[in-house]
């Protein structure tokens, strides 16, 4: 028997008001956890798409929809191929590599399919205009950022998450995204044919969880040759320098190319950053009014209970506890509820989180596991602050006025 | 002698302003092995003068002494220490707590000296026989009689080697077979183990378990120890 165990037993005890008890902060954390790992998982959404994006400026035609960053260049009208040659020939500082693409629906085997064309790196560079303008040998590491290392900092390990670059793809073969090699049943070394033409499936890219995953990358002539558009693109994807985008890159890549749209990732991408921020706040509020009506219900819950256990307290009292040790005890209980209500809120949390989250924002979610040490220590913070008047309190109970009331 | 109680006044101030004196100016010697037998009217001070004894109120003036420990001024940890130590308390309501066994009440107690959870149930055990309640050690307060709860209350008592019992009417909510049953462990336990016992009691039969008597009169002594050490052929006395 210890005070471990005396408070172990008391709590079993008195069951139903165990559960009223640790009710409150129990779903006040889970509604905090909930909030939470919607919202990480919707902030690594963006940093999955910002990564995915590979470039940072989308140059796409006036009329391009540009609701889903990825979905902007599909079924967009088109410009001419020169415009790249434009920026080129600009020379503008802080323009690190670019790459012109067309995308467009196609029918295969009866199935929609996004079929883009690009330009393989190796062709890029060969390119005799764009090679003395010496930008294409850059890469965004070497160039652009303040540093290698500040940049790696702030790269995804997971290379599932980087867009490969294809550096060589010839004209009668594609890549194919996982999804749609599926859908289409083909795998590398398979053929698709697409129009009249056949390609040859060279490979099936790695999953990325984007609608990349869905789409036919090949040569961006035999895209032009089928879908009949010939020098025509439906966006170039230019990898900007960010200091230069702040010093007003876009404004210049407008003068170049007026009759475009230009836009950066973070236009596009705002709309679910502006959610996650609403989320913080959300969260945040939250926590706020967790705090608060937690702590009450606790110190309310702890005083009742202190209040019907009025007459152990006289005996523990009696025995040789000190003021301490009952001070003690109803804090110990108080931490037993505060773990409870933690890891029970963590649970419920994430299980409607993970529920909510997929059902409601299509999110793909995982359980955050830095939250349940922050639900432990939220949960003590509340059950600690609530409890510590009711248990100064009962440290005070003295035997002889208890037994004058027997 | 054990204790040494010096002038001891206690005053309780009620809600409404209302002063009582619930002792006023006890002196008195309690020995070491004395069976002290405490009588008076309901609300003459008898319980006050048990706790403050036993280390649970401190009085408005005065000084007790506990051998050398001054009961009157020490601070709670002391206080608390001393308790646990040094007094067993023995209560008319038995103060058992409702949502532990037999067995687990003792071993409370045991805690505050044995932190090893073994060795408190070895010991609880061994009380709980020699109370005669082995057979129910796992039976919760609530399952047992007036009568067992106080057998339960008394090894309690003993958990931690005791050299003081104090009991406040421990046979007032039992049968008279039952209360004799009770009073001859007290007996037992100050022949056979020397120790020292302050008992308080209305039952008229009970005063012939001790070896000494006073009687409280509102908060003072009408009849000291001193003046009478109580024996069967001895009248008890009424001073003042
Ligand atoms: N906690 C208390 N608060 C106020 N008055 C008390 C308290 N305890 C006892 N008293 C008063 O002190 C007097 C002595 O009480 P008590 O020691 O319980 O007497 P007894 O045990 O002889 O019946 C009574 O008048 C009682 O009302
Ligand atoms: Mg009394």
């Amino acid at each position: 028997m210890n005070l471990w165990n005396l408070v172990w037993t008391e709590m079993w005890h008195r069951k139903a008001r165990l559960v009223s008890g640790i009710m409150t902060i129990t779903l006040g954390i889970a509604v905090i956890v909930g909030i939470r790992t919607v919202s990480s998982a919707s902030e690594e959404a963006v940093a999955i798409k910002l990564d995915n994006l590979g470039a940072n400026i989308m140059v796409l035609p006036l009329g391009a929809s540009t609701d889903d960053y990825y979905a902007a260049d599909i079924d967009a009208p088109t410009f001419p191929q020169e415009y790249v040659d434009r920026i080129v020939q600009s020379a503008l500082p802080g323009v690190d590599n670019l790459s012109p693409k067309l995308s467009r629906r196609v029918q295969i085997d009866g199935k929609n399919i996004v079929l883009t064309g690009i330009l393989p790196a190796s062709e890029i560079t060969a390119k005799p205009l764009w090679q003395a303008s010496g930008l294409m040998g850059n890469t965004l590491d070497a160039s652009c950022a303040p540093s290698n290392e500040a940049n790696q900092s702030l790269g995804y390990a997971d290379e599932r998450l980087q867009r490969k670059v294809i550096d060589t793809l010839r004209e009668d073969e594609c890549y194919i995204g996982p999804l749609a090699a599926a859908s289409l049943h083909v795998r590398p070394g398979g053929f698709v044919s697409i129009g009249d033409e056949q390609f040859k499936v060279t490979k099936v890219l790695p999953e990325t969880g984007t609608v990349d995953d869905g789409r036919i990358f090949a040569h961006i002539n035999s895209v032009q040759r089928i879908s009949g558009l010939d020098g025509q693109l439906s966006a170039i994807e230019i990898m900007g320098c960010c200091n230069a985008i702040s010093d007003g890159l876009l404004g210049k890549l407008r003068n170049i190319l007026p009759d475009t749209r230009i836009t950066t990732i973070g236009q596009i991408v705002s709309t679910q950053i502006e959610t996650n921020r609403l989320m913080d706040n959300i969260s945040f509020a939250f926590l706020i009014i967790i705090l608060i009506v937690g702590g009450i219900s606790i110190g309310n819950y702890t005083w009742a209970n202190v209040n019907e256990r009025k007459r152990e307290i006289g005996i523990l009292r009696m025995l040789g506890f000190s003021h301490k040790r009952i001070y003690a005890m109803i804090l110990l209980k108080a931490i037993v509820f505060a773990g409870m209500g933690g890891i029970g809120g963590y649970a419920i949390g994430t299980a409607a989180g993970m529920m909510l989250g997929t059902s409601l924002a299509g999110l793909d979610i995982s359980p955050v596991l830095i939250l349940l040490p922050m639900s432990l220590l939220l949960a003590s913070t509340i059950s600690l602050a609530g409890a510590a008047l009711p248990a100064r309190l009962a440290s005070r109970i003295e035997p002889y006025t208890i037994m004058q009331e027997d | 002698m054990l204790f040494r109680l010096q002038n001891v006044r206690k005053e309780y101030i009620h809600q409404r302003g209302a002063r009582v004196m619930a002792l006023d100016n006890i002196t008195l010697d309690i020995e070491q092995g004395e069976f002290l037998v405490v009588t008076g009217p309901s609300g003459s001070g008898k319980s006050t003068l048990l706790f403050t004894i036993g280390g649970l109120l401190r009085p408005s003036s005065g000084t007790i002494h506990f051998g050398t420990l001054g009961l009157h001024d020490a601070d709670d940890a002391r206080l608390s220490d001393f308790r646990r130590t040094h007094i067993g308390y023995v209560m008319q309501n038995f103060f058992l707590v409702p949502y532990l066994t037999a067995e687990e009440n003792v071993m409370v107690a045991c805690a505050l000296s044995e932190p090893e959870v073994k060795l408190q149930r070895e010991k609880s055990v061994a009380l709980l026989d020699r109370v005669g309640l082995l057979d129910r050690r796992h039976h919760h307060p609530r399952e047992l009689s007036a009568g067992q709860q106080q057998r339960v209350a008394i090894a309690r008592a003993l958990a931690n080697d005791p050299s003081v019992i104090l009991a406040d009417e421990p046979t007032g909510n039992l049968d008279p077979s039952l209360a004799n049953d009770i009073l001859t462990q007290l007996r037992v336990l100050n022949d056979t183990d020397g120790l020292t016992i302050v008992m308080v009691t209305h039952s008229p039969t009970a005063n012939t378990f001790g070896t000494s008597h006073i009687r409280l009169h509102d908060g003072a002594i009408s009849l000291t120890p001193d003046a009478v050490r109580w024996t069967e052929d001895l009248p008890v006395r009424e001073v003042g």
